[in-house]
């Protein structure tokens, strides 16, 4: 276990770059052991690509990124692989489009990995399977195939495979933002149940405002690549102290 | 000259002796073609740069020179290199090669139209680049490639007349040497052709059947 002080996540100075196109510069953020943080902003804030540095998908220009104190990048310097897959095992991510395998059953999407990743017996990954099933309200659709599940369905899905490998840290990337609207209800109320029952860390990137509000310890206000203003809900939603803050939130949360 | 039915019966057992070498042809060059191709398409999608620019460059070679003169350029360098192989297996060796060269095109656009969600996903559940390609990304590139890959299939059947240039006994081979003797071509040469018609009109019905079980299975 790691000691209280360090951060679950910790990126410094972070550049990244597409080309000519800087989607984060100098960045810097924490997110505590155990801390519920939601990313919020105008699209092209680079809110996505904090999760996807942290998930080792990207590459970065410059700075230093620790997943519970092992580095990532040090000073723009990619750790090895083996060091990326520890550091990658803390971490559970889920997509804005589900990327649930579609050629193997809802179980087989949550056994695969434990099987093969952390070496667990096909009963024992199968048995812990379907009581995350259970847990997400899924456990009659195991033997299903993806492309017969609702959307709704298919986060929850999602959700269930990367807990299946029992991580520190969850990462949530814009999850409700493809769901037809009667979906998104259902997948929040797993995230609000994840929240309240679990000490994982999570670190969320949502548009969803009331949501934030309720479920977050802290909310990050991003623009242009950096961070604007963070705070606890009622302080950031309620009294924001930058213009920019403001401007954003009347943009998307008429009073 | 008129067409001999009798002459023709007599001819048709060594040609369809010769046949068995055709197919056989056939079938290996293709699954060294099947085999062969997915290494190169998979290795073209190396992370070593190295890697990835050679096997681009060995497939645009193959595929851009006559398959009369890599089959030549088998037969008649590789014994100086001491490597001695039958005729026919130097033409299963070019038909494969040759051919792979085009089956790799085919896995390459099977692993293309996997999403880039599939493999985020699957490296986010810390799968190893092994597991990735096995388990998540071919299963999912294959069942699409098989129906072109059995197209291919019937090409390298209708290019086996080639190997005749460096004599194996397959049809044409056989049914020109039963012309030389008796100096009556148009039975043997004829048969030859039948047979060519027949089987690849049967495999492209065979192949359609696949391709609508395909589709339905989807």
């Amino acid at each position: 276990m790691s000691s209280i002080a360090e951060p679950a996540l910790e990126f410094r100075n972070v550049t990244k770059r597409y080309g000519e196109t800087t989607v984060l510069e100098d960045f810097d953020f924490q997110l505590g052991a155990g801390e519920k943080v939601a990313l919020i902003g105008p699209s092209g804030s680079g809110k996505s690509t904090v999760l996807r540095i942290a998930m080792a998908l990207e590459d970065i220009q410059g700075g230093t990124v620790r997943v519970h104190g092992i580095p990532l990048w040090l000073d723009g310097v990619a750790a090895d692989r083996a060091q990326t897959r520890r550091a990658r095992a803390r971490l559970g991510m889920v997509f804005q489009h589900f990327h649930l395998f579609p050629h193997l059953s809802v179980l087989e999407n949550l056994t695969l990995a434990p099987r093969l990743v952390n070496k667990k017996k096909a009963d024992e990954a199968a048995e812990q399977a379907i009581a995350l099933l259970r847990r997400v309200g899924l456990e009659d659709k195991a033997q299903a195939w993806p492309e017969q599940l609702s959307g709704g369905q298919k986060q929850r899905v999602a959700i269930a495979r990367a807990l299946a490998l029992q991580p520190d840290i969850m990462l949530f990337d814009e999850v409700t933002s493809a769901l037809d609207p009667e979906m998104v209800g259902e997948v929040l109320e797993v995230l609000r149940e994840l929240g309240e029952t679990t000490s994982m860390s999570m670190l969320l990137v949502t548009h969803e405002m009331a949501f934030a509000r309720q479920f977050a310890d802290r909310v990050v206000f991003m623009d242009g690549g950096k961070v604007v203003e963070a705070g606890p809900p009622e302080e950031l939603f309620g009294n924001p102290r930058e213009e920019r803050t403001r401007q954003f939130l009347s943009r998307v949360q008429p009073m | 000259m008129s067409w001999d039915w009798h002459y023709a019966w007599s001819v048709l057992p060594p040609l369809l002796r010769a046949f068995v070498v055709t197919l056989e042809a056939s079938l290996a060059g293709f699954v060294l073609a099947a085999i062969l191709g997915l290494v190169w398409a998979v290795s073209r999608m190396a992370p070593v740069r190295i890697v990835a620019g050679t096997v681009f460059w060995i497939v645009e070679f193959v595929r851009s020179t006559p398959l009369l003169i890599q089959l030549y350029f088998l037969y008649y360098v590789l014994p100086e290199y001491g490597v001695v192989l039958s005729p026919l297996a130097i033409g299963i060796l070019a038909l494969g090669l040759h051919y792979s060269c085009y089956t790799a095109e085919v896995y390459r656009a099977g692993i293309e139209a996997v999403p880039t969600g599939q493999w985020e996903a699957a490296r986010a559940l810390n799968l190893t680049p092994r597991a990735i390609w096995l388990r998540i990304v071919l299963p999912q590139a294959l069942p699409p490639a098989v129906p072109v890959l059995g197209n291919y299939l019937i090409a390298i059947f209708k290019e086996t007349p080639l190997l005749a240039a460096i004599t194996v006994m397959e049809m044409l081979q056989t049914a020109k040497l039963i012309g030389a003797e008796s100096f009556r071509y148009l039975e043997p040469l004829t048969i030859t052709g039948a047979v060519f018609l027949l089987v690849s009109l049967l495999a492209s019905f065979a192949m359609r059947r696949l391709e609508v079980a395909h589709v339905f299975h989807r």
